[in-house]
């Protein structure tokens, strides 16, 4: 074949071109860490890892909303105990209310003491977690969802439910009604309790006993529920948790660059150009001028 | 035999060393010029014999493979189209940001993420702002993605008017050749022709025959450009559609609507025909259906004073260029709702409804987010194919190019080889007249 300069030239200068642009793309792969730098890089690894990103923030999500979820089941839960304890300590009153040896002022004395547990568990079911009611229903922010005249107590909050996402398709109710405490009847229990005290009705008082006892393992139930519900919080937790490590790893295999990889690929393109650099200046600097 | 013949045929040698030697310095001195191609030697003296057998004469004095010229000639079109391709169906691809945080991929979820975390405090007046200020910024990164796609698209419109002008300039130029060398009959002039040739072969998919001395004929999609004495120009005619110019092309001196399928001005009149308009309705049909949706949803909640039948976005918006957020929302955030009725302020459902909405198979049986993603990846695909094409359609006409300068190309070596041996030759004719003049000299001493 007859080699003429043009073609020389044209040769060398697409060479040298090739020997840049392979450079330019292993620098800005080095210099970013990624493969994957636009979808026209490798548009099915795109796809797909979007799909995974996807997925991975909304994990990232459930997990936000389990967290929120968890502040909120462990105050209840721990609201629903301190109630428990109120009620055993009323029934303790109760116990001693019975016994035949207390006066009538000794009686309404204790009465006081119960009007104080009755007072603290009415407080503790209007409590607040972040500035909303925790046994209101949905009416979180209105008026306080438990009513106490003094001689019985009311709910006006609702049976609304409120939910967290915490896995897909998968919404935790995370509340407890005032409605379930209302059906523990432990207001009425206790109120019917402090009436007798303050009548010296010991049959009456007696007969209470049972029926708190009742309510305290009603409540104890209803607290159980919110225990089992944190756990099952703490497991979906840990199964995202594990989600997300599998697809972060999937992802960055899918984007990032293999360093070791593009270093060795760059060095090797580059001792290409150093070589297409070489041959241009001896090949260009050839001339069968100097031979004649 | 008279010695004084000798004399006769050592100026012929003189004169055809001459010749050879004004060849040789024309073509070492137009060794870099484009086009140029290599004069051969013309020592059978073609201007004499040719031009009595009605051959071109002028056209074989340049070395030349005409199929090789024509192969390029066709494939030079393609290269133009893809070049063209990649560079601006990448550019097209930057406009969309992705992946990167500021793209529409990653601002939905952050808007979809707002309205769960709103769910979770349908309370709170803050996450409310947050969902307003997450809307607001995905309407802007949708309008600012269209309206990009809308200035690229006036960029494009332009670059077509200019490309059919750069055409009809060169289609004239071809003409204006032709008729001096009618006149002329020089090499240079086709030389010129060639190159203006290779440079609208570039623009549009030209087809070339007899290409040699005046019979050229340069047509497109069947119909004829220039031949001798002929010459007819491109005309653009712009049809609008929603706003939208859509080209077609036809010849001024027959009327006759033309196809450009090749060349860079094939590849924008796609670009501006068919890729740009289908990007630009893939994000009206996102944007609209969105706004319906999350207003169908919205409208039924209330809000925390008991509000409702408010929409989210406006409503009566034709599509990703006037996509926003409902002027009361934007003004008092209080006006978003979230709960399925009224005084239940703890109630997230309708809110929680609006999060779900996100995995709903509502475009093309996909989420609103497998929908853009699949025109991301299908633009993806788009510059990766023209890239691929592009590179290797330049291989295929390096090759193409590095076999016509096989054959036209100037080589420095053979001239000045060459250029040796003519003198030589020139020397030994010289030698030979100085020989003859001193045997005539020897026989008029002997009188």
């Amino acid at each position: 074949m007859r080699v003429t300069q043009s073609m020389m030239t044209r040769t060398l200068i697409s060479n040298l071109n090739k020997g840049r642009e392979s450079m330019s793309t292993s620098q800005s792969i080095m210099s970013t860490g990624k493969n994957l730098q636009s979808a026209s890089d490798d548009p099915v690894k795109y796809a797909t890892t979007t799909r995974y990103k996807e997925t991975y923030s909304q994990n990232e999500q459930y997990q936000k909303n389990i967290l929120d979820a968890k502040g909120w089941v462990d105050t209840t839960s721990s609201i629903l105990n301190d109630i428990y304890s109120n009620v055993l300590s009323a029934k303790d009153l109760a116990y001693s209310a019975a016994d035949s040896s207390s006066s009538t002022e000794e009686l309404e004395t204790m009465a006081d003491q119960l009007e104080g547990f009755i007072s603290e568990i009415y407080s503790l079911t209007n409590s607040k977690y972040l500035g909303k009611y925790l046994f209101s229903g949905t009416r979180t922010v209105e008026d306080k969802p438990f009513d106490y005249d003094g001689s019985t107590v009311d709910y006006i909050g609702n049976e609304g439910k409120i939910t967290r996402r915490i896995s897909e398709g998968y919404d935790a109710t995370i509340n407890i009604s005032g409605d379930e405490i209302m059906n523990t009847d432990v207001f009425e229990n206790l109120i019917s309790l402090r009436d007798a005290m303050l009548a010296g009705d010991r049959s009456a008082i007696s007969d209470s006993i049972g029926a708190l006892e009742q309510s305290a393992q009603d409540i104890l139930s209803i607290q159980s529920k919110t225990g089992s519900l944190s756990n099952l919080l703490d497991m979906t937790n840990n199964r995202l948790e594990v989600a997300n490590t599998n697809l972060s790893s999937l992802i960055s295999e899918l984007e990032d660059a293999d360093l070791t990889e593009v270093i060795a690929q760059y060095n090797s393109n580059e001792l290409a150009y150093q070589a297409a650099l070489q041959a241009t200046s001896s090949v260009l600097n050839l001339n069968i001028l100097d031979f004649l | 035999m008279a010695i004084s013949q000798i004399f006769d045929v050592s100026k012929q040698a003189l004169q055809n060393s001459e010749r050879a030697i004004d060849t040789i310095s024309k073509n070492i001195a137009n060794v870099n010029t484009e086009g140029y191609k290599r004069r051969l030697i013309d020592t059978e003296n073609f201007t004499g014999s040719g031009a009595a057998n009605g051959v071109d004469t002028q056209d074989l004095m340049r070395a030349r493979n005409v199929f090789i010229e024509n192969q390029l000639i066709k494939e030079q079109g393609s290269l133009g189209k893809y070049e063209s391709d990649s560079a601006i169906i990448a550019n097209i691809e930057s406009l969309f940001g992705e992946p990167g945080s500021s793209g529409l991929q990653n601002l939905m979820t952050e808007f979809w993420n707002s309205w769960n975390d709103l769910a979770n405090d349908p309370e709170s007046q803050s996450a409310r702002v947050v969902v307003r200020d997450k809307a607001v910024t995905m309407t802007n990164a949708f309008n600012r993605v269209y309206s990009d796609l809308h200035d690229m698209q006036q960029e494009i419109s332009r670059e077509i008017v200019n490309t059919v002008t750069q055409a009809n300039k060169l289609i004239r130029q071809i003409d204006t050749l032709n008729r001096q060398y009618t006149v002329s009959k020089s090499a240079d002039l086709l030389d010129q022709r060639d190159l203006v040739l290779n440079q609208l072969s570039e623009l549009i998919d030209i087809e070339v025959k007899n290409n040699s001395g005046s019979d050229l004929v340069v047509s497109l999609d069947g119909q004829i450009l220039v031949s001798q004495n002929y010459v007819s120009q491109i005309v653009s005619d712009a049809s609008y559609e929603n706003n939208y110019p859509s080209y077609t092309f036809a010849l001024d001196t027959n009327k006759k609507a033309i196809n450009i399928e090749g060349g860079s001005l094939g590849s924008i009149l796609d670009i501006n025909n068919e890729y740009i308009p289908d990007y630009m309705n893939q994000l009206d049909i996102l944007a609209v259906s969105l706004v319906g949706r999350i207003n169908q949803l919205h409208s039924n909640g209330y809000n925390l004073d008991g509000k409702t039948g408010i929409n989210f976005f406006e409503s009566n918006v034709s599509g990703a260029a006037d996509i926003t957020v409902n002027r009361d929302i934007r003004e008092d955030h209080s006006l978003i709702a979230t709960a399925g009725s009224e005084s239940a302020a703890g109630d997230g459902s309708v809110a929680q409804a609006i999060y779900d909405a996100q995995f709903e198979k509502v475009l093309n049986n996909g989420t609103y987010s497998d929908y853009y993603n699949s025109l991301i990846t299908q633009v993806g695909h788009q510059v990766s194919e023209a890239n691929f094409n592009y590179e290797s359609q330049q291989n295929i006409v390096q090759s193409l190019q590095n076999q016509r300068d096989s054959v036209s190309g100037v080589s420095l070596d053979e001239e000045l080889a060459k250029l040796i041996e003519y003198q030589n030759a020139y020397q030994a004719a010289s030698k030979l007249i100085a020989t003859s003049n001193a045997m005539i000299n020897s026989i008029l001493t002997m009188i």
